[in-house]
């Protein structure tokens, strides 16, 4: 046999009127946190925005032709010739030649013996 | 249940004290339950209150990406890609002071002077068009502006940041974003489905090879041009080019001659590059060994035609040498032996006789002669009577002069050579022909020494041919090529250069064949795309390389001495 106490029972009842503004509050909560949601998944779809239009311009600045126009302008390049390129293993075989006094000119003559 | 029984048994007789007692205990019950209602409830809310990770995920946001997918280059560069841009239109009625806000468009919409915005936007309408295309980055500079009535619609649009690079390889997407032209047209459902597609060109090599084609086009007062580099063992193209080109963003307003793609959908008559061929049949068919003698200096005649060399033999080649010095009359007589069934076999195996399998819409149809009569197996043998895409013969070249295995051409990224194997030569033969290719650019009697590139071993034939027009051949109009494999000893690539109706020029002593202007172009590019394709120079002097280019040349090694160097 249960019998509740009036002590009990007001206890019961002061949960009963917190839980009230505690739903009440979570609801809120969950309001505020969908709102903030949709806020983040538009900055994530403007995000993707910059994103592809900012890969398509750097496609656009990095596209070889005018990457060839700038180094002309810029550096001091020239393409490969195919006496300045030997296989890894060769590498001993270079050899500087003894007989030009020019510095410079000896560097643009080195050759594979 | 012995509660609930006994409640039911106490209603039909009770005295007071046990009513009492009945009473207190329903009350009991009543509590329980809704004590347990209470903490279900309080349970439920305190778990909301923790654990709002699960209810977010409810939330997460499902950005569809049902945009279309972009095209890349096989290196991962952007090709083609899809970017937001805003429409931007103006409300006549909305606007307060057209003249101001004409004033202020036009600090920020520079294609359009200050009067044209002011007609368009005083105009009795509700809806003024300003700009189709506008980037976020204008677009926000316009409404920083702040004037009333101006609005914007964000719209997707493609966008190919490369211009003219491979524009007739990417084509163009109409306003609905449906694949209209290229491989935008040809890939479209996978395009759609919002997958990304990595193509085989290689943007770089793509750069050069348009800027070489082009600038050579411009050296010989030319009308247009085409170039293809392709790797023989996967049969990707690396870099194709058809010039006149044009501005892939802009693919609407451009006129039917700079759209059409003269690599893969040009018919032409591509000439002695078909010697390359008629030789490997010669050889695989075991009619003819490349010692055997042939006789170019007696006159041949078929029909009412007599087939003629441009430069008239003193001596008798053996076929080897025919295909060095290029002689139509020793092709011709070659190919007269072999007959048509075994011309047309190797033919329909190299893929002449319908449209290459490329990844795009725009593709020729070969133009193959209805009757095939010995007249037509003599001039095709030196390429004529025959029109085809530089696709086909470039692919044709792979085949023949790479392993003797089939080559077929792709656009698409593979990752490993293709798996189906059709032997069409064999690999001696296509040895052979190397040599021979190798020789018509470094032998003095060759026709592509211009073509010659220290270390690369450069292998290749030229061909030059009238343009057909009306009934007979143009004399004027020549289409010249070029088509190479390097390096010689072990092919890697192939390129092919064509210029369309070269004007001879001083610089060329007035010559405007295949020898001076296609194949120093293809030279050209090679020196420059060799590094970069990882193909690394030897030394042709070694033995071993020697020994794999070796060849019986009698008639040639006597002139050779006489030119004193070979």
């Amino acid at each position: 046999m249960i019998v509740f106490s009036l002590r009990a029972t007001i206890i019961l009842t002061l949960i009963t009127i917190m839980l009230g503004p505690l739903v009440y509050l979570s609801g809120i909560r969950k309001d505020t946190h969908e709102s903030e949601l949709l806020q983040i998944e538009a900055s994530i779809a403007e995000t993707r925005d910059s994103i592809t239009v900012l890969k398509a311009e750097w496609a656009y600045l990095s596209r070889p032709d005018r990457i060839l126009q700038l180094s002309e302008r810029f550096l001091d390049v020239k393409p490969l010739d195919p006496h300045q390129i030997i296989p890894v293993n060769e590498l001993n075989k270079i050899t500087k030649p003894q007989t030009s006094n020019n510095i410079e000119e000896a560097n643009l003559t080195w050759r594979i013996e | 249940m012995n509660v609930l029984s006994r409640l039911i048994r106490l209603i039909s007789d009770m005295p007071a004290a046990e009513a009492r007692r009945v009473a207190a205990s329903r009350l009991g019950v009543v509590r329980i339950v809704a004590l347990c209602c209470f903490c279900a409830i309080g349970l439920r809310v305190g778990w909301l209150a923790i654990d709002l990770s699960s209810e977010a995920k409810a939330y997460t946001p499902t950005i569809k990406q049902s945009v279309r997918g972009d095209i890349l280059d096989r290196n991962g560069q952007v090709m083609a890609t899809t970017v937001p841009v805003f429409e931007l239109y103006a409300d006549p009625q909305e606007i307060l002071d057209p003249r101001e806000a004409a004033a202020k468009l036009a600090t920020v919409l520079t294609d359009m002077d200050e009067e044209t915005i002011y007609k368009r936007i005083t105009r009795d309408t509700r809806y003024a068009e300003l700009a189709w295309r506008l980037s976020p980055k204008k677009y926000a500079d316009v409404l920083r502006l702040g004037v009333a009535g101006i609005h914007g619609r964000r719209k997707l649009t493609r966008a190919y940041p490369n211009a003219t690079a491979a524009a007739h390889v990417l084509g163009g997407v109409n306003k609905d974003g449906q694949g209209i032209a290229g491989i935008e047209h040809h890939q479209n459902t996978l395009l759609a489905s919002g997958t990304d597609l990595t193509l085989s060109i290689d943007l770089n090599i793509q750069a050069i090879l348009r800027e070489e084609i082009s600038s050579q086009i411009d050296l010989f007062e030319a009308i247009g041009g085409a170039g293809i580099i392709q790797d023989i063992e996967t049969g990707e193209i690396i870099a194709m080019v058809s010039l006149p080109d044009y501005n892939a963003n802009h693919m609407g307003y451009i006129a039917d001659d700079h759209r059409f793609n003269r690599a893969t959908k040009g018919l032409y008559e591509l000439g002695s590059t078909f010697k390359v061929m008629n030789t490997a049949m010669a050889l695989e068919s075991g009619i003819f060994a490349e010692t055997d003698m042939i006789d170019v200096i007696s006159t041949l005649r078929v029909g009412r035609h007599i087939i003629d060399d441009y430069h008239p033999e003193k001596a008798n080649l053996n076929v080897a040498e025919v295909l060095i010095v290029s002689s139509n009359k020793g092709s011709a007589r070659i190919a007269d032996k072999l007959g048509a069934d075994i011309q047309k076999h190797f033919l329909n195996e190299l893929g002449f006789f319908e449209k290459t399998a490329l990844e795009l819409p725009e593709l020729g149809m070969p133009l193959i002669p209805s009757r095939w009569g010995r007249a037509e197996i003599m001039t095709i043998s030196y390429g004529h009577g025959i029109s085809v895409t530089p696709v086909h013969l470039t692919s044709a070249i792979a085949t023949t002069a790479g392993s003797g295995l089939l080559v077929t051409p792709t656009l698409i990224k593979q990752s490993q050579p293709a798996e189906i194997n059709v032997q069409v030569f064999s690999p001696q033969t296509a040895a052979k022909i190397r040599a021979m290719m190798r020789r018509v650019v470094s032998h003095p009697r060759g026709t592509a020494n211009k073509a010659d590139v220290n270390g690369y071993l450069v292998a290749g034939k030229t061909g030059t041919s009238e343009k057909i027009s009306g009934n007979g051949y143009d004399t004027k109009a020549n289409i010249t090529s070029f088509v190479s494999v390097f390096p010689a000893n072990d092919p890697k690539y192939v390129v092919f250069t064509m210029i369309d109706e070269p004007k001879g020029q001083k610089h060329s002593y007035n010559f405007a064949t295949a020898g001076w202007v296609a194949a120093p172009v293809a030279g050209r590019i090679i020196k420059r795309v060799a590094p970069m394709l990882g193909v690394h120079p030897i030394d042709e002097n070694m033995p071993e390389i020697r020994q794999s280019l070796m060849l019986n040349l009698p008639e040639l090694e006597k002139e050779g001495a006489k030119h004193a160097s070979f």
